[in-house]
């Protein structure tokens, strides 16, 4: 049947927020040193300003592995997987094409540049994400001024600006590896696959608000996004603010896979595959896909860290790609020859 | 009240190239108004300025007394709607979904689509015959009736004046006739103002109140068709010599072209071929190469065997479109059939309005050979009544038994071996 | 265009706001929850490390997570047996003594095992400059880190006067330090001082795969050979390197040295057609050694250069 979910999209809606929640909470009682889950609710319930001081708050190792160490990770899992899988949706309505994800423009490629420049030169730690971000943005923008014709946002030109840049970005970082010691050829590398370890509440407040900003940005013009699917023309003669639209969803749909991507390093496939299933379940509607795949993105991000982190802590995008490579593959056996699925 | 005035606009795509050149137009509310003109003439281009979707460069535009470059894209939208030559649509939405999105223009950033708008667009979809599509993927659908979908979004806009850009080109005759008439009572029922592009001269007049001949980014001239497509008119901007007819029945005007070439070379044999309704296949081209001189009647205009016969500089005995074969026509298809040495029928649905075909073959043929193409039985594609059509096809049959100078082929392609 | 303008300003605003964000977050620094409600700077003692910077502890460290091989040998070396018990825990690669086998992993510096580290509660998780990186992750989970060195010989004395400092044992530290150190130049007496003719040319192989690897003058190896009577054919350069065949061949070593690990890639090597006229590969010289120990800077230096000693006074 096609689009199951489409009539009952507020059911789904509530049923994968608390998917996500569950997903947490399960993840939250997983780790190298075994919390029993009681305790870890009563830890979480401590924290609520006036009905915590019910529950007993634990205080010591476990309270601060569940609050500090697994808490702001499992949060940042779902940020990322939110911000992500909008970027991706964003992209594919942008380029009319199932097969956008969020880094076509460029943004992976040059966070890894940055964070590769950022490593060979032994730049102090903490301003690596700023550089991945800095790289990021740039190599975006310049695609984007590369791909304006006239005061106009043409979208094919910017397709191959993107694959230029991609090329180009990925050659000096290429050159940047064999300038390297293996102690930081390994560090470069590993940011290419994406890891969720290590995360701090910093990284948390940083990322939310942007991750919010930019969400909120793609989903307000999603409406025009769905008129824009029958062609710019068109769209401009529904009256439709075209290349406002354009503008506004792809510097969102960049900015949050650049946030995301500068603290977890590139985590693939879920900007592309995750708005697909979701795609399949509400239909194209963009109103209705963007929200779902949000939530989708959060816990399948959650899912997919969590195997990472008991698996001796392999780089979650490995475990993304392989969730999703073979989905894919299915998605595209399955749909062969049909527009846009 | 006035609906629309232009004055020596001056638009295009490049500033290196002006498309519109200058361009004088206005129309008054309620008009249907069609443009003609050859490719390169700029009729998209005027489309495209009249929506602001293309702004102009020089000149002015008013749409009901305001200036367009004052209007934001919503306020157009909410005026004008326009219909385009074909849409692609990349994701599978549903009927309804791309039917509503013409209430765009009334939706302020954060609404959504109300229980109006849906009733709106319900009764768009009505008017186009498409309420049973609603629920359909857009793209399950035929090429026709997803032309009727986007009429539907476009009414769902409330316009004031529809603009159709070549809307129909792309469809058969059906769908064309469809489409055009669901327009047209739009227009005389609630005084829907049309701006219609056209290729073809014979839909345009046959629907547009008035037409627009554009010839190089200019208005060349501009009023009834009668006064506009005149045979001197036709030939300035278009280059060809034509024929204008007008209707018996209805009194429209239809335009043919002429190819009245004389042939210096003295063909072999004449073959006359009586087809229609694409039947004639690879007739034309193979008797053409093979050096034969052929003639072909009698064809309706905008039948596609009479476009094929064109191309070859076929002479055709013609008929106005969507009409019965007249007695003026019958008796030049018997002077052709007269003048024939062979005679080939193909296997085109008979009708009332084509029975006058085989008449014709059955009045005029006698010793010139007959080759009868049999895809289908007669039976199969009798639409007369009480089998008129069968009756006369198996007498004509009879005839030629009698004389053995009658070929029966399931291919078209075996014609040549018996001529 | 008015539109092309109103963008180029969104869009440098919206990068402005957000890469102010990130500087001001990267420099505050990280905000933690405060969850047990310790208080962290209230120390009765101050211990320097080899960084300068001065950890505060109430007391001398009950529980100590060793995070490298080294601290944990020296620590092991310092602590009397009934004192052992005062380290917790350590990484997958402290393999020595046997003792230290049995204790918790926490990881190892690719992989940190932090909720493990947190787990076992320590006072003080020791860690050397390699890995001072890891001092940040440390404190923002509410750990307090303490640096060693561990890159050269001469660190081996400091870095135990600073774990005896630590450990609130300063005076047996040095003691201790004092014996290793006059044990080491007993044992180097008659090599350390060598003319260069003296000397025996000598390669070590610290890592043999795609690439082979050497240890130049400024390396923790270069010293002990160096000590031993070994010319290091390879002090010209610096830190550890990758050689090519041509060079090797070319500067001739009289004795190849290499770790234990290592004995198949380097019989591989040796036996290869070009290496045949190497004086080390005609003459058999080729010797290999506990590759822990010629790594660590710790305790059993006087072990490694003792075999280095014998080694060279063997070859000739």
């Amino acid at each position: 049947m096609t689009h199951p979910l489409k009539k009952h999209y507020k059911t789904s809606l509530t049923a994968f927020a608390l998917l996500t929640v569950a997903t947490a909470i399960i993840a939250l009682s997983l780790g190298s040193v075994s919390i029993p889950l009681r305790k870890i609710m009563e830890i979480l319930l401590s924290r609520i300003p006036l009905l915590g001081d019910h529950f007993p708050s634990h205080p010591g190792a476990h309270s601060t592995i569940i609050l500090d160490v697994r808490l702001p990770r499992i949060v940042l899992g779902i940020i990322a997987g939110i911000a992500l899988s909008v970027s991706g949706a964003s992209m594919q309505g942008v380029f009319k094409n199932p097969m956008a994800s969020p880094f076509i423009l460029g943004v992976s490629a040059g966070g890894v540049f940055g964070t590769a420049v950022g490593i060979f030169f032994g730049v102090w730690w903490p301003l690596l994400p700023l550089l991945a971000f800095i790289f990021a943005m740039g190599t975006t923008f310049t695609v984007f001024f590369l791909g304006r014709v006239r005061g106009h946002t043409d979208i094919t030109t910017l397709l191959l600006a993107g694959l230029a840049m991609n090329f180009f970005m990925t050659a000096l970082t290429s050159l940047i590896l064999f300038l390297s010691e293996p102690e930081d050829m390994l560090g470069i590398v590993a940011w290419t696959y994406g890891s969720l370890s290590g995360t701090v509440w910093n990284d948390v407040w940083i990322t939310l608000p942007v991750a919010l900003i930019g969400s909120v940005a793609v989903y307000a013009y999603a409406r025009d996004l769905n008129v824009m699917q029958t062609g710019e023309t068109s769209a401009k003669q529904l009256g439709i603010e075209v290349e406002k639209t354009k503008v506004i969803q792809l510097i969102a749909a960049s900015l949050l896979a650049a946030v995301v991507i500068s603290f977890t390093g590139v985590i693939g496939f879920v900007g592309l595959i995750i708005p697909h299933a979701a795609r399949l379940l509400v239909g194209p509607d963009h109103r209705k896909l963007i929200p779902i795949s949000a939530l989708l993105g959060g816990s399948f991000l959650i899912v997919c860290d969590t195997i990472a982190r008991m698996s001796g802590e392999i780089w979650v995008g490995v475990i993304t790609g392989l969730f999703g490579a073979p989905f894919f593959i299915y998605l595209l056996i399955k749909h062969r020859g049909e527009t846009g699925w | 009240m006035v609906m629309l005035e232009i004055d020596r606009l001056r638009a295009g795509y490049t500033r290196a190239e002006s498309v519109l050149k200058g361009l004088d137009f206005s129309m008054d509310e309620g008009e249907f108004i069609g443009v003609v003109g050859p490719n390169g003439s700029g009729k998209s281009t005027l489309l495209r300025a009249i929506t602001n979707v293309l702004k102009f460069w020089s000149g002015d535009m008013r749409l009901k007394e305001e200036h367009i470059t004052t209007l934001s894209r919503e306020q157009i939208a909410r005026s004008i709607a326009v219909v385009p030559q074909d849409t692609y649509i990349s994701f599978p939405y549903s009927v309804g979904e791309v039917v509503l999105m013409g209430r765009n223009p009334y939706l302020s950033r954060f609404e959504n689509y109300d229980k109006k708008d849906k009733k709106i667009a319900k009764r768009c979809m009505k008017m186009t015959s498409t309420l049973k599509f609603k629920d359909k993927r857009i793209n399950e659908l035929s090429g026709g009736e997803i032309q009727r979908v986007i009429v539907a979004r476009a009414l769902t806009q409330n316009p004031d004046l529809l603009l159709l850009d070549e809307a129909t080109s792309h469809l058969d005759i059906g769908h064309k006739k469809d489409i055009m008439d669901t327009v047209k009572k739009l227009n005389e029922n609630r005084g829907l103002s049309v701006i219609s592009v056209h290729h073809n001269l014979n839909l345009a007049a046959r629907y547009c109140e008035k037409i627009l001949i554009m010839d190089d980014g200019m208005d060349h001239s501009f009023g009834a068709p009668e006064k506009v497509l005149t045979r001197s008119n036709i030939k300035a901007v278009y280059g060809i010599d034509a024929e204008i007819h007008r209707h018996p029945v209805d009194g429209n005007l239809y335009v043919t072209t002429l190819d009245e070439r004389v042939n210096e070379e003295m063909k072999e044999k004449k073959v006359h071929v009586v087809c229609g309704g694409g039947s004639s296949s690879s007739l034309f081209k193979r008797l053409i190469e093979d050096g034969y001189e052929v003639t072909a009647g009698v064809l309706n205009v905008m039948d596609s065997d009479l476009e094929k016969a064109k191309n070859f500089d076929i002479r055709c005995v013609t008929e106005a479109p969507f009409s019965p074969i007249s007695e003026e026509s019958f008796e030049k298809n018997l002077k052709m059939i007269k003048e024939a040495d062979v005679i080939v029928l193909t296997d085109f649905p008979i009708g009332e309005g084509n029975i006058k075909n085989l008449e014709a073959i059955k009045q005029g043929i006698k010793d010139q050979k007959l080759i009868l193409i049999e895809r289908k039985n007669i039976e199969n594609r009798d639409y007369t009544e009480e089998g008129k059509g069968t009756k006369l096809y198996d007498e004509i049959i009879e005839e030629k038994k009698r004389r053995s100078d009658i070929q029966i082929l399931k291919r078209p392609e075996e014609v040549l071996e018996y001529i | 265009m008015k539109d092309r303008k109103m963008f180029m300003t969104l869009g440098i605003l919206v990068v402005v706001v957000l890469i102010s964000a990130l500087v001001i977050g990267a420099l505050t620094g990280r905000i933690t929850i405060d969850t047990d409600g310790e208080d962290e700077e209230n120390g009765e003692i101050v211990v320097e490390d080899a960084t300068g910077k001065e950890v505060q502890l109430e007391e001398p460290p009950e529980r100590i997570v060793s995070f490298m091989a080294s601290n944990t040998e020296l620590l092991f070396h310092l602590l009397e047996e009934d004192e052992q018990d005062r380290i917790v825990g350590v990484d997958d690669y402290s393999n020595y003594p046997a003792e230290a086998q049995d204790l918790p992993s926490v990881g190892d510096s690719f992989n940190v095992d932090y909720e493990k580290i947190i787990e076992l509660e320590p006072d003080v998780v020791v860690i050397n400059q390699a890995v001072s990186h890891l001092r940040g992750e440390l404190e923002d989970y509410g750990e307090k880190a303490f640096v060693t060195s561990g890159e050269s010989l001469d660190d081996v004395y400091s870095d135990m006067q600073l774990l005896g400092n630590l450990c609130g044992i300063p005076e047996k530290a040095e003691e201790k330090a004092d014996e290793l150190e006059e044990e080491m130049v007993e044992i180097t007496n008659e090599t350390k001082d060598l003319t260069e003719e003296e000397r025996v040319d000598t390669f070590y192989i610290s890592d043999a795969g795609n690439e082979i690897n050497t240890p130049g003058n400024d390396t923790f190896q270069d010293t002990l050979l160096t000590n031993a009577g070994a010319n290091n054919i390879f002090s010209d350069k610096q830190g550890w390197s990758n050689v090519g065949e041509e060079e090797i061949i070319d500067r001739e070593p009289e004795v190849i040295i290499a770790p234990e690990y290592l004995q198949i890639e380097v019989e591989e090597l040796t036996e290869k057609d070009s290496w045949g006229d190497i004086p080390a590969v005609e003459n058999d010289d080729i010797y290999y050694v506990d590759g822990d120990m010629i790594s660590r800077p710790g305790p059993r230096i006087v072990d490694i250069q003792e075999d280095l000693v014998n080694i060279l006074e063997g070859v000739e």
